[in-house]
Parts: C-alpha cells; structure tokens; sequence
C-alpha cells in the first residue's frame, strides 16, 4: 500500500500548506502520515517522505490508517463536534527544542481543526529552569483543577513524584501525555500516561552516536564527552553510548558535565581540550552545549572536522541551530531526535484516545536519525514547515 | 599530572581561565556592592541573559553597535532601579524582590523570544569585544573591562563618599540614617551598579557565547556571583566586603572546577567542593566576627580613611 493509492478517489484536496513542499497539501500531507502505518505494517514505499515518520503512533496501536477521504472526515467531525480538547504542555525549560515540539503541536491541531472542526485551547507554562521542577508540578495540579483534559509534559522531577502527580491527574479526568521523556528505563506498567512519545535515548540517541563515531573515525580514537546533569536522559544516552563503542577502537578518554548550557559546555571543553588536546571526537549530550564545544575547538585554534581529519564534534537534538551550525561547519553532526514529529505525535494520539476513544500504544517512539552536511536539508526543511504555524492560545 | 603541569599553570593556562571568570567577575563586583550595603541580588543572571539576547537581537535589527550597548546599559539602570525601588520604598524584602525580578525577566524573555535562540548576530569585532577573540596575546577586551570595573569598584568603596556610606548603611542602617545618610538612595545606586555589571557582563557574554538560548544563558549565575563575594569575604548581613576579594573569588571557582578536571575527578565533586569552601569562607568570617567582638572591637570594616560623613544629622 502506498500514499498513492490513497491519493486516487480522494476529491478533498485543501489549498497548499505554506512551507510545505510542491504539490504538498494538507489532505496530502495527513494521507502521508497515514501511509507510514501502512508502511510500517508490512509495505515500505512510502518511508522517507515529508510526512513519513507520521503515522508510527498508528502503526504502534495496530490501529486501521486514516480513510483520507470526505466521510471519514465527516464521521470523525461528528466526535469531535461538541469536544473541546483543552490542552496544557509544560517542558523542561525555555529552550529551541520544546519551541520545534510546539510548533509541531500546532502543525497537526491545525490539521484537524480545518479537516474535522476540531476545538482546542493551550495552555503553556515554561519553568524558569531545569531543576525548576516543582512549579512544573503544582502547574500540573493546577491544570486538573482547572480542568484540561490533556497535559504534554517533559520534566526532570523525580520519577515516583511525577508518577503518583500523573495518576492523581488521570484519575480526575486529565489525560497524561510524556514527551521527550525516558520512558526505556522503566517498565511501561508503571509509568502513569496515556502514552509516553518520544524516543529511546539509548538506542535511538546515544547509541547512534556511538555509531556514527565508529563510521567517521574508522573505529579508531580518543573522544571527550561533555555530558548534561546527572539524570534520566544523560544516563540512558550514556548507556546507549557505550553499548555501541564497546569492543571498539573508540575510547572516551575524558568526561565534564557541562550541565546542558552553552557556557559551562564551553568551559567544560576548554578544561578538557586544554589538558590534553589530541583527540578525535567530542560528543556533546545537547545542542546547547554542542555549541560550547564547538567554541572551544575554535578558541584554541584546532580544526574541526573536515570530512578526512579534524575534531568530530556531534550532539544530541536536531534544532535549528544545528542545522545551521552543520551548515557552517561547526558542528559536524546531530542525532536528530524530531521534536517536530514528536509534538506532532502527541496530538495524534490525542485525537485517537480522546476523541475517538482508542487506545494508542503506551510508548510511542518517533524515528531519529544523524544527521551532517550530507543530509540536513531534509530536516531543516521539516523544522521550517514547522514554524509556518504559529502558536496560539487556541481556535 | 596536577596544578604543577604545564599545562595548567602555563601563562596560556591561566588565560584561559582568566577569560572564563570575566563574566562571574563583573556581577560579583556588582553583588559584593549590593551585600556589602546589606542586600542580595539574585536577578543578575536574568538581567545579563536580557541583555544578552537584547544585545543579540538588535545588532539582528541593525542598530548600530555603540547604540546597542548604550541601550542595554540604560535597561540595566532600569532593572536595578525597579529592584531599589521595590526594596527601599515598597518594603518588599530584597531576597524577595530580586527573586521575583529573576523570574520575570526570564518569564520576559521567554515569552520575547517564544524559546528561540538568539542566533546569526555576532560579527569579528563583536567576537572581538565578546572576548572569543584575542586583541593581544594572553589578553581580551573583557578583561581589560573587568579590570577598569574591579579598579573602580576599589575606588569606589575605599576612597568616596558613596562608598563610606554603603559601608555605614550595611554595616548598622539606623545609625547611618540618624548620622544623615541617605539609606534608601544609596541602596537603590547599590541595585543600580548591580544592573548595570550584570547588563555589561551580558553583553560581553553574548559576544563571547555568538548565541543567547533564553532558557538556559546564564542560568545560575546568581548564585555563583554570590559565591564569588562570599569567597571574596563579602558578609551576607552587610557591611563588609571587597571588590578584589570577590575577583578572587570568581577567579577560585573557575580553577577549582578547572583543577578537578585536570585530575579527572568526577565533577559532581566540583559543586561538593565549592559548597564546602562557601561554608568555610562563611565559617571563618562567623569566628573572625566573634573573636573581633570578644576582643572588644568593633566589627565595622575597615575603610581606608575613616571620615565622618558629609551630611549633617537629620531632625528627628
């Protein structure tokens, strides 16, 4: 099955999306999403595409794919007459990478609003900082108390907290969605959440870090890390990190936390570089402090990686300042961990449990990807078409 | 291996770390001011990430540079004369005020910039002036600021009234005001210095960093500023305090966390490090306190030419 085969009969094409490639229409764009379930139940055609990472929410429920045509849409209109999905999201922090997890969010709530009248309102609550986690919390409860029925949240508050928070939530009718969490470290019983969307920060991070390291570095090297606070994230991406360099030529000769901010990744790497500068690669656990690193291979005058020699510099995200910093060569690769599908992902399964009254699958994991020179368009064309929508209160 | 390499020690070595404490130097001068007249400003790490993105963003715009920081100056007045203000003529408590300021221009700057980073503004001579390039060997702009700020400061505090008179209404308020001190307006100038250093450490930050993410730049600095004075010997019941000690002690923290690093030591073990050296500098000042009043003394600082001030008495 392909989204070809949808594409015939359909009749309901929309005007064109702003952003969105040639041709490209929303209808269009919903089948593509749709056409991945099929994909990823057995036919592989369609993978790749703008839209082809959509529907792996869908695959994961085992659920039928979008009908994609004038009755489906009037049939699912009718659930959605009369519903209002009040939704709360509530990340880390201020940072780029929850704004992409928004945008796309939005990108599928305006999906829905034009094709099946959907209602919506957003509520958002940004902590002034990581660790700021109990004002996350208290906004939480605040919520329920308000009476959203669903909450987006990605939070480094302690684990059981969270959860017995999340059950207290979902029992009064507030639906809980994780994103960008870590939801590979527990066993999905326990975690109290409609689903958890994200990625496998072992497996789908750290290790495809590892990985590409391996590949550009011809199994051979030294590698600093500059790591993130100790927690969830930074300890399955480690994990994943060192199951793929393991047996190696690879070594990881030095460790710095670098806290997850621009300046204390720069200092961690001057302190590193500085001791001892004849390595191969660095790998920063986020974008942020990817930058840091980056300044510090250029404030001691050492060459980043050309494509033969240099310092690999990769990192963890996949936002838009690091497509640009690949762009200009200096940053050599990211793990693009799609925050805009993630958002994306987050309001489809809303819809399918809210509003249908399915049952998606409890972790639902968006594809990730390395990205470099060789291959950021693709992403970066993704992240824009993203930022066409604009964020709002609702409709 | 160790604080005798070369490496660490070397001329280069020190540079580096040097260049690194600019930042944490500017808003500890400003933080020592504002302990020494017996407040605390936990808003400088806000105010340099406004200023930092501010800074960014209207070079962006393509306002001139000189334009740029004069703007993102006055909005560092600004910023500490709403926390004086607050403090002195609203009552609010300053750990209060200045927390709640922290908060909201962050809150500003998120909602500003909707998480955005501030990207695409830095050109060769903002680098230059960022410090991220050399303008001599061993030596960047931030530092000679830092150094004209720290002289300054020195001067400011030993040698004039102003500073006689932060000492006196940090060192005992009410004897201040009874002796014609103006109390509220020297701490709203103390606020204002504290703005202003953490406003200039932003921009020089922003030129140093080449991209301000409105979550996390400068995120903590608040605190580290405070442990840089406090180090330094900075009271936090007011009174005392030095501008060189709080260089010191910002220059201590860099090369603590620098030195762990060098000996591969987990760097969890640089924050038990410098928590346990705040209580020790915290320590020694509470035993100097008391053997100083067992001793008869006074616990006054030190000013280097003790003068009456120059106002006369208020009537009461």
């Amino acid at each position: 099955m392909s989204d070809q085969t949808h594409d015939s009969g359909n009749g309901s094409e929309r005007e064109a999306v702003p952003g969105m490639p040639d041709g490209n229409t929303r209808r269009g764009f919903l089948r593509r999403s749709a056409g991945v379930v099929a994909a990823t139940a057995g036919a592989t055609s369609v993978a790749g595409a703008l839209g082809g990472v959509a529907g792996s929410a869908l695959a994961a429920t085992g659920d039928s794919v979008f009908p994609g045509n004038a009755a489906w849409d009037a049939a699912v209109a009718k659930y959605a007459a009369g519903n209002t999905l009040k939704i709360g999201w509530t990340p880390t922090q201020g940072e780029d990478f929850f704004t992409a997890i928004e945008h796309g969010a939005f990108a599928q709530l305006t999906e829905y609003a034009e094709l099946f009248g959907l209602k919506y309102t957003w509520d958002t609550f940004i902590p002034t900082g990581f660790s700021a986690v109990e004002n996350q919390i208290s906004t939480v409860q605040a919520w329920v108390q308000k009476g959203l029925n669903a909450i987006m949240i990605c939070t480094a508050a302690d684990y059981a907290t969270t959860q017995s928070v999340f059950k207290a939530a979902q029992a009064k009718g507030t639906n809980i969605y994780e994103v960008n969490m870590f939801a590979e470290l527990y066993p999905t019983g326990s975690i109290n959440c409609v689903s958890a969307i994200g990625y496998d920060n072992n497996t789908q991070a750290g290790y495809l870090a590892g990985e590409y390291l391996k590949k550009t570095l011809n199994n051979k090297g030294r590698i600093y890390l500059v790591w993130g606070s100790a927690g969830n994230w930074a300890t399955s991406r480690l994990a994943g990190l060192k199951a793929s360099l393991k047996g190696s030529g690879i070594e990881i000769v030095g460790f710095q936390r670098g806290n997850y901010v621009e300046d204390q990744g720069l200092a961690a790497a001057l302190s590193l570089l500085r001791h001892d500068s004849n390595v191969n690669g660095i790998y920063a656990e986020n974008s942020e402090m990817g930058v840091g690193v980056s300044l510090a291979v250029k404030q001691l005058g050492l060459k980043p990686w050309n494509g033969t020699s240099g310092i690999v510099t990769i990192t963890s995200n996949g936002k838009l300042s690091d497509y640009q910093n690949i762009q200009n060569g200096t940053l050599t690769a990211v793990v693009n961990c799609n925050p805009v599908e993630q958002g994306r992902q987050s309001i489809i399964a809303m819809l399918y449990h809210q509003i249908l009254g399915y049952t998606p699958a409890a972790v639902i994991n968006v594809p990730t990807k390395v990205i470099d020179k060789t291959n950021y368009t693709e992403p970066l064309a993704y992240y824009k078409w993203a930022y066409t929508y604009p964020l709002t209160g609702g409709n | 291996m160790g604080v005798a390499s070369p490496g660490f020690t070397s001329l280069n070595g020190w540079y580096f770390m040097v260049n690194e404490s600019v930042f944490i130097i500017l808003i500890a001068v400003g933080m020592t001011v504002v302990l020494i007249v017996g407040g605390i400003d936990l808003s400088v790490g806000s105010g340099m990430a406004v200023a930092a993105a501010l800074s960014g963003q209207l070079l962006l715009d393509g306002v001139p540079m000189a334009l740029v920081f004069v703007i993102v100056l006055l909005v560092g007045v600004a910023v500490g004369l709403v926390n004086g203000l607050l403090i002195t003529y609203v009552g609010i408590p300053d750990f209060i005020a200045t927390l709640a300021m922290l908060t909201a221009l962050r809150g500003v700057l998120l909602i500003w910039t909707q998480g955005n980073p501030v990207l695409g503004y830095v050109t060769h001579a903002y680098g230059v002036i960022g410090g991220s390039t050399k303008i001599a060997p061993y030596l960047t702009v931030p530092m000679l600021l830092t150094l004209a700020v720290a002289i300054a400061g020195s001067v400011l505090l030993r040698y004039t009234v102003l500073g006689r008179h932060i000492h006196a209404v940090g060192g005992d308020g009410d004897a201040a005001v009874l002796m014609g001190v103006r109390a509220k307006r020297v701490k709203i100038a103390c606020y204002v210095i504290s703005g202003v250093l953490a406003a200039l450490s932003g921009i020089l930050l922003a030129g140093y960093l080449s991209q301000v993410s409105p979550g996390t730049t400068a995120s903590g600095y608040e605190l580290m500023a405070v442990a840089a004075a406090v180090l330094g010997g900075a009271s936090l019941s007011g009174g005392r305090g030095s501008v060189f000690g709080a260089c010191l002690g910002a220059i201590a923290l860099t090369v603590i966390t620098n030195l762990l690093s060098w000996w591969n030591v987990n760097p969890n073990w640089s924050d038990v490090l410098v928590g346990v050296l705040i209580l020790l500098a915290a320590l020694l000042q509470r035993a100097g306190v008391i053997v100083a009043t067992r001793g008869g003394q006074t616990k006054r600082p030190r000013l280097a030419d003790p003068q009456p001030v120059t106002r006369a008495p208020q009537s009461v």
